[in-house]
Order: C-alpha cells, then sequence, then structure tokens
C-alpha cells in the first residue's frame, strides 16, 4: 500500500485522472461512423460491416450492414441494452449473463461494446510505469475493480499519453489470468479526440482467435434526430 | 422305484399342508415379485432404447467426425451437409435417412428467457413422430411455425397460435432471433424433452441459425442387417469427407444407454439373490423340521441318496407349482402397468425419469425371457434346497436325528 501511495507520488499526474481523460477522449458530442468487425477463430474468418452512432459517452446505436448478421442493431441506452433481430418480432432487452454473450461471435462481449459506466466508476487505479511505446509516451495503469461483478476484475492498461487512448490491454480474471488482449494499431485525431481506426481484440482462452475492428469513414456531428436512440426505432 | 419315490414326495406334500403351503407360498411371492421387477427392468430397458433410437441415434448415427469431441464448445460448428450424405448413400438398398437438427438456444417471453432447445426434422420422419403424440394442433409445415412440447406449454402458458421467439447461436458464430406461431403441442416420451423442446421444420431451424447445414443424420436399417458391417460401409464411402458414421452402440448416448442397463440388470441380481435367500431359508427351515422323519428313515434303511432323491422330488414339486403361481399373479399384476403412462408416471417420478431416455412413465414389458429366468432360479434354488440341507441331515448319525426335538 505503502509503496503504492509512493509511485502514485512520484508520477506527474494521478491514475485517476488519466482514467477521467480516457473517458472524456471516448465521449463524443455526436459521431457516426462505419467500420468492419473481422472474427477469426479455429473455424474460419467471418467479416460484418457496421454503423455506428453515438451520442455523449453513453447513447450508442450498433446497426450491421453487410455481412451473415445483416440487419441486426444494438441499441445502448442510459439503463438498458436492446437488440434487434429482422426475423424476430420483438426487440430483445440484455440482461445478465447475455450481456457477457459473444458479440458477432467475436472476442468482443455485448458488454464490451456497450459499456456504460466510466472506467473510473468501474476501477481503483494505480500507476505501474511511465514509458516510451512506439516512440510514444505511454502510462501503464493496473486496475482493480470495485465490485466483484465485472468482466475483467484486473486490466492492464498502456495509455498513450498525447490522446489519452489505451493502446494496449491485458484483461484478466480474478485469480490474475490472463483472458483477453487489446493491441490498437492506428489511430485518428476527430476534432478534440483520438479514435482507434484499427484495433485487434485477441481471447487468449481459445486457439487462434481474435477479432478486428477497422473503422472505414467518420462523421463527426451528423445528424440525431430525437427517435436515433429510441427503442422504436430500433425495430422501424 | 422312482416313480414309488416321486408318490412318496407328492403324499408327503399334502401330508403336511401348512409348511407345505408355506413354503410354496414364499416361492410365489418370490415369483411374483421377481416377475414384476423384471417386467419393470425390461420397460426400462426397452424403452431407453426405443426413445434413444427414435430420438437420437436411429440405428447408425452419421455427424461431423470432430462433432462429439467439440460439440460442448462449439456444436454449431460442426454441422454437416445432409443432402451430400444422402447422395453419397444412395446406392445402399433397404435403409431410411433422416436429416435432425438439435441445437440449444433461449426463448424469450415478455421480458423473461428461458432456456430451451429447438429440435428439427423433415415433415416425412416417421421415426420420431411415431414416437411422440400430438395433444392439441398438429406438427409445423412452414418455416415460421413450431410446435412446443407438453411441458413448455403447461409452464409457460403457452398455446396455439401464440407467438414465441427464439435467441440461438448461428454457424456463422453470431447471433439470430426469430419468431415463430405455435401449430401444436407435443407430447415427447421423455422427461427432459418434454420440458423444454420447440420443434421446427429443417426450414425453421435454417432460417434460426442461417445455414441449411444439420446436426446429424440417422439411418435405419429396414432388413435387418448386421448394423457394424453396415456402418463399417459407410465410412468406406465417407473416406474423403467429413462424415463419421457409428452404430447407436458406440455412440456416447448408446455406451451411458448401456451402462444404464447394466445398472438395471445389476438391480435385478440384487433381487436375485434377495429373492433367493427368502426361497432357501423358507425350504431349509422346512426340511430343518424334519430331521427326526429323517433319522426314521435312515433307521428303517433309507440311503443317503434315496432321502436325497425324496428331497429333491418335494422340492422341485413345490418350487414349480409355487413358481408358476407366482409367475401368474406377478404377469396379471404387471399388465395394468405395460399400456399408457404406465409406473412412476408422477410428478416426483419424473425429476427421477428425466435424466434418462425414459418416458414420463415407465411401461412394464412382459417378456417369456423374464418367466424363464424366475423359474430357472427358482427350480436352481430348489436343487441346491434339496442338496446341500437334506444331505447334511442325512449324515448325521441316525440316533442324533432321533434324538432331535423336530
Amino acid at each position: 500500500m505503502a509503496l503504492a501511495l509512493l509511485s502514485v507520488s512520484l508520477y506527474s499526474q494521478s491514475a485517476t485522472d488519466i482514467l477521467n481523460k480516457m473517458d472524456a477522449n471516448s465521449s463524443y458530442t455526436a459521431i457516426e461512423f462505419t467500420g468492419s468487425i473481422s472474427t477469426t477463430d479455429r473455424y474460419g474468418t467471418s467479416s460484418n460491416i457496421a454503423k455506428v452512432t453515438a451520442r455523449g459517452s453513453v447513447d450508442t446505436l450498433v446497426e450491421i450492414t453487410t455481412g451473415e448478421q445483416k440487419g441486426q442493431r444494438i441499441l445502448r441506452t442510459p439503463t438498458e441494452v436492446y437488440v434487434y433481430y429482422p426475423d424476430a418480432d420483438n426487440v430483445i432487452r440484455l440482461k445478465g449473463a447475455a450481456l457477457r454473450q459473444s458479440f458477432l461471435g467475436g472476442d468482443i462481449s455485448y458488454e464490451d461494446l456497450t459499456s456504460i459506466k466510466k472506467t473510473s466508476d468501474i476501477y481503483n487505479a494505480t500507476i505501474l510505469e511511465e514509458g516510451i511505446l512506439d516512440g510514444k509516451g505511454y502510462w501503464k495503469l493496473n486496475l482493480i475493480a470495485k465490485d466483484k461483478g465485472a468482466t475483467y476484475p484486473e486490466q492492464i492498461l498502456w495509455v498513450d499519453k498525447a490522446s489519452s487512448l489505451a493502446v494496449k490491454g491485458e484483461y484478466k480474471s480474478a485469480s490474475g489470468k490472463l483472458i483477453k488482449t487489446l493491441q490498437v494499431n492506428a489511430m485518428q485525431k476527430f476534432g478534440n479526440n483520438y479514435l482507434a481506426m484499427e484495433s485487434e481484440y485477441i481471447d487468449v482462452t481459445k486457439k487462434n482467435s481474435s477479432t478486428i475492428l477497422k473503422i472505414n469513414s467518420v462523421i463527426l456531428n451528423p445528424v440525431i434526430t430525437s427517435r436515433t436512440f429510441s427503442v422504436s426505432n430500433l425495430s422501424f | 422305484m422312482n416313480k414309488q419315490w416321486a408318490t412318496l414326495a407328492f403324499k408327503n406334500i399334502f401330508r403336511n399342508r401348512r409348511r407345505s403351503l408355506l413354503t410354496g407360498l414364499a416361492v410365489a411371492t418370490v415369483a411374483a415379485a421377481m416377475m414384476m421387477m423384471l417386467s419393470f427392468i425390461a420397460g426400462m430397458n426397452s424403452d431407453l432404447e426405443v426413445n434413444l433410437k427414435a430420438l437420437e441415434t436411429s440405428d447408425i448415427l452419421i455427424q461431423n467426425k470432430d462433432f462429439e469431441r467439440y460439440q460442448v464448445f462449439n456444436p454449431l460448428g460442426y454441422m454437416i451437409d445432409g443432402n451430400e450424405v444422402k447422395n453419397i448413400l444412395a446406392d445402399e438398398p433397404n435403409i431410411k435417412i433422416y436429416s435432425r437438427t438439435l441445437l440449444r438456444g433461449a426463448l424469450y417471453l415478455g421480458d423473461e428467457s428461458y432456456s430451451t432447445q429447438i429440435m428439427a426434422f423433415a415433415s416425412d420422419d416417421t421415426l420420431i413422430k411415431d414416437r411422440l403424440s400430438v395433444d392439441t394442433g398438429s406438427y409445423p409445415t412452414l418455416k415460421n411455425e413450431a410446435a412446443i412440447s407438453r411441458n413448455l406449454a403447461k409452464n409457460r402458458g403457452l398455446t396455439i397460435g401464440d407467438k414465441i421467439m427464439v435467441l440461438s447461436g448461428t454457424v456463422g458464430r453470431g447471433s439470430n432471433a426469430v419468431s415463430y406461431s405455435i401449430t401444436g403441442i407435443i407430447n415427447i416420451p421423455t422427461g427432459g424433452y418434454n420440458d423444454n423442446t420447440i420443434i421446427t421444420t429443417l426450414e425453421g431451424a435454417t432460417w434460426l441459425i442461417k445455414s441449411p447445414l444439420v446436426s446429424k443424420v440417422i439411418v435405419t436399417a429396414l432388413a435387418g442387417q448386421n448394423i457394424n458391417n453396415l456402418s463399417a460401409s459407410f465410412n468406406k464411402s465417407f473416406a474423403d469427407s467429413e462424415f463419421l458414421a457409428k452404430t447407436w452402440l458406440s455412440t456416447y448416448l448408446g455406451v451411458a444407454v448401456q451402462i444404464q442397463q447394466r445398472f438395471f440388470n445389476f438391480i435385478v441380481l440384487l433381487f436375485f439373490l434377495l429373492g433367493g435367500t427368502v426361497i432357501i431359508n423358507t425350504s431349509m427351515m422346512a426340511i430343518m423340521e424334519r430331521k427326526k422323519e429323517i433319522g426314521v428313515m435312515r433307521a428303517l434303511g433309507t440311503s443317503i441318496m434315496e432321502v436325497r432323491l425324496l428331497f429333491f422330488l418335494e422340492s422341485i414339486t413345490l418350487s414349480l407349482i409355487g413358481t408358476l403361481v407366482g409367475l401368474s399373479i406377478g404377469t396379471l399384476l404387471s399388465i395394468p402397468f405395460t399400456t399408457g403412462t404406465g409406473f412412476l408416471s408422477g410428478d416426483d417420478s419424473k425429476a427421477i425419469l428425466e435424466g434418462f431416455y425414459l418416458a414420463n412413465g415407465v411401461r412394464f414389458k412382459i417378456t417369456g425371457a423374464s418367466a424363464l429366468r424366475v423359474l430357472n432360479l427358482s427350480m436352481l434354488i430348489a436343487v441346491i434346497v434339496a442338496v446341500v440341507p437334506t444331505g447334511r441331515v442325512a449324515r448325521m448319525k441316525v440316533s442324533d436325528s432321533l434324538r432331535s426335538q423336530n
């Protein structure tokens, strides 16, 4: 504990400040982007293209526009996550274990995709080190979940100092076993925020399993109507 | 000479009617209980096999060769092209081929979801339809129609015309949800299946998992062929494909059923020992009561062999009569349980039975083999009882036998 306090005091800013900057970077007044989600595992590779519309740090609408899952829509609101399937009569509200199901069969869960709370609300963070990665300064943070119910009880994040974007991550179980890794291969600045243009998630518990998210086009401050983030709009 | 001993044995039986009645009653009671027990076990074993073959494997099961190994992790990743299998086996005579799909899913009713299994088969799949029964309505015929199992309908308050939404994985490793209209309520003769099964057409399953692949193809041998040879022949034809044929006995379900059957047979063995002990005890008591009588016979010059023969004939006659009476009573008492829902059909029993491939209740199966087994046991015990304790008493000193209180 004393060592952790000492380590915090040695750095120019606190771990909480870094988390707050990370959260602020991921929050847009409004943004719309189109990207591909390619999932590779032992059975092959499948690809879907999705359009994502987001407002603030909460409201998010994901629409799968091509691929096997075409027509599927996922809506995140301040309180719920809903999924619409085109061949079903009703919208499904995800809750409990269903939130941890794989999104498009890849290494990202619906909870990963639509996590609502700020990182600093879920985790207590400490700075492990400050260094240079691929020529860029970073903070290496250790995040420990405040509650037992967190999807990843422990995370190690490498946060780029310039962009406040987590460019590398290790997600662990309560026992410290590595479950998933994240590697951001490309980023780009839009307005005041940086966006990961290509991210690769690897589920280390599965053999040859990875999911690559690539953003192809971005529109800042698109026109968003009052219906955009409504449940009724999902099945429209 | 032997005729004389037979006559004497017969007279002895009627000379002490109380003792003979008690011995015969003991044999009859055990024989009746054994007959009912064997009919019960035969019914369970028969139901196990018939249900397993109708619902899961038929005579030969054809799946992706890696299905059994990886189905826990990704059952949808190891589905097969049913039409390709049919094409490969097109020239095989005297077989009937059925494509089936069985997968896990979630049933959404309002805001609640329930774990369920989706079973899909073709409209001409008489193998399974002969085993199921339609409570109300009919089987689905369109891709957006489904029938549901009896207990699922009862527990969730569903009825014909209702719409249900089902969520499942897809072959492409995504997820999909579709809505089906309920066309029928079906009774499936296994507890587990009856609680949570949704029956769709093969097209309905294709719609849900976004692929025309099926979980398995099962084959019925129509002309009593040797299924081991047939399975080997299929695998020769499948040499360059992903398919693997197995006889129903070599599938993991078949092995599980055989273990269950052996367990049931072990229970039968225990009952045989228990029943045998009762008969032996009763018969030995009857012989021990007659030490003095044996002593008198020996004093009058009857040889040990002749004493043994007399008691052997008495024992055989009593056992035969007792067994035949017992078998008749056991058979009569078993008959009411051979039809309908049979025995153990209550809700409490269902919880025990659903782990097995059994009907909601167990139907007894009366067979000649069961009767023969009981008769054999009874005769064997009669012989043992006549030879061993009688011989021991007959070998006693005559003076000791005569001094005996009995």
